[in-house]
């Protein structure tokens, strides 16, 4: 039944689905994996690395995006389609910045964002984009924020989330481990990101790419280089802090 | 009355060495009266690179925050500072594309290279033709007066605050002969570590 109605995408089929939108979701779980905690002074995005083939040049695949000077976003998913949505809230960012002379909030963002993959679920000849996204950062009252998107458009706040492969796994391992103390420690939410991430990284640590928000503060980016993560003296190489 | 001589305002950019220099008046005024003597016409687009905007003043506030959309747009997907030239090109782009309704700015731009800290200093007109130059630019309602301060001052490879002396009194004693800018003025030294900003103080009249 499936294989008649998931052509014109603005077709339903007759149980109610939307079978491009689920498909977009199976790519998304193909991706590879990124992490999101929010603690109460920090916000940490960690992603996989996929490892890259010994004659391509390993500058960083950008997996973690900044939108704005208090925003970023990570995404599990198709990469290409991900430029895209980047590209255009950057613009509405900055956009937001000369209509209303504020910063864009983390929440507006991530409307425009998810409002922006709700048309592709809903418009002729157009596939959805085949990404979720997690978008952190601080809103102007210096609250810290982490939201997700995915595919067909809804977004949702989280207080620490996981999207990509083995989603379901970090999860569990995420809703174990995260508390009230942790929230509270910026340390302790970088070291739950990377612990998190070791569950399902490949060669245990040199795949990952972790960046940090603190309030105020531009975003860091460290890489992990060495091959065996010990997570009690991290020996992180922080990358340039991107200011506008 | 010239539509950009509204307003009334005052320009001038130097180099020296390893070190560029840029100052303005602070008048705000309309025609005769004056409104203001603190407006900003000089805008800070990156830790080395200034603009200043002469001119009509809505367009002068106008410019500069569409300016800044592009700028940090630029930013954000090259994922580094942009170099002076690179930043003139722009503002050019962005005065061209009001060719048949311009923009009343005349802008100049100074500025060191992020990389290699080279001193740059360009003006362009309203329609974003840029020049140049290896000494100094001027813009604004006195240019004629400002033009033969600044050639009988400037000399090259001056020490920073050699090079505020010199853009001090050009500036000062050029718009001391127009009747629309003036009533104070700022000069910005800026050189490869840091910015020194200076008010200066001058006839308000």
């Amino acid at each position: 039944m499936s294989d008649r109605y998931d052509r014109a995408i603005t077709v339903f089929s007759p149980d109610g689905h939307l079978f491009q939108v689920e498909y977009a979701q199976e790519a998304v779980k193909k991706g590879s994996t990124a992490v999101g905690v929010r603690g109460k002074n920090i916000v940490v995005l960690g992603v996989e690395k996929k490892a890259v083939a010994k004659l391509q040049e390993d500058r960083t695949v950008r997996k973690i995006a900044l939108l704005d000077d208090h925003v970023a976003l990570a995404f599990a998913g198709l990469t290409a389609d991900a430029r895209i949505l980047i590209n255009r809230a950057r613009v509405e960012c900055q956009s937001h910045r000369l209509t209303v002379e504020d910063p864009v909030t983390v929440e507006y963002i991530t409307q425009y964002i998810a409002q922006l993959k709700q048309r592709y679920t809903q418009s002729n000849g157009r596939r959805p984009f085949g990404l979720s996204a997690l978008i952190i950062g601080f809103d102007n009252d210096g609250t810290p924020r982490l939201y997700q998107t995915d595919p067909s458009g809804t977004y949702h706040e989280w207080k620490t989330n996981t999207i990509g492969r083995s989603a379901k796994t970090v999860r569990e391992f995420l809703e174990k481990h995260y508390t009230e103390e942790v929230q509270a420690n910026d340390d302790e939410c970088i070291k739950l990101t990377l612990k998190a991430l070791l569950e399902v990284v490949q060669s245990g640590g040199k795949n990952m790419e972790v960046a940090v928000m603190r309030r105020g503060k531009p975003l860091q980016v460290s890489f992990i280089m060495h091959q065996k993560v010990r997570l009690d003296n991290i020996h992180i190489y922080i990358l340039k802090g991107k200011k506008i | 009355m010239s539509i950009l001589a509204y307003n009334g305002a005052a320009i001038m950019a130097m180099k020296g060495k390893n070190c560029v220099a840029i100052a303005a008046d602070r008048r705000f005024g309309v025609q005769a009266q004056t409104i203001s003597t603190e407006f900003e016409k000089i805008f800070e687009m990156g830790p080395q690179l200034f603009v200043g905007l002469p001119g009509l003043a809505t367009d002068v506030q106008t410019v500069f925050q569409r300016l800044k959309f592009r700028l940090n747009i630029y930013e954000l997907r090259e994922n580094r500072r942009i170099k002076p030239k690179t930043f003139m090109s722009m503002v050019s782009n962005l005065l061209y594309e009001r060719r048949f309704g311009p923009y009343f700015v005349e802008p100049v731009i100074a500025g060191l290279d992020p990389v290699t800290s080279e001193p740059y200093v360009a003006s362009m007109d309203l329609i974003g033709c840029p020049m140049e130059t290896n000494d100094f630019v001027v813009s604004g309602t006195c240019s004629e007066q400002m033009y033969g301060m600044c050639e009988s001052l400037w000399e090259p490879n001056l020490e920073p605050d050699d090079l505020f002396e010199t853009i001090s009194q050009a500036l000062m004693n050029a718009f001391d002969r127009d009747a629309v800018s003036g009533w104070g003025a700022v000069v910005y030294i800026i050189e490869k570590d840091k910015v020194t900003k200076r008010f200066l103080k001058t006839r308000q009249d």
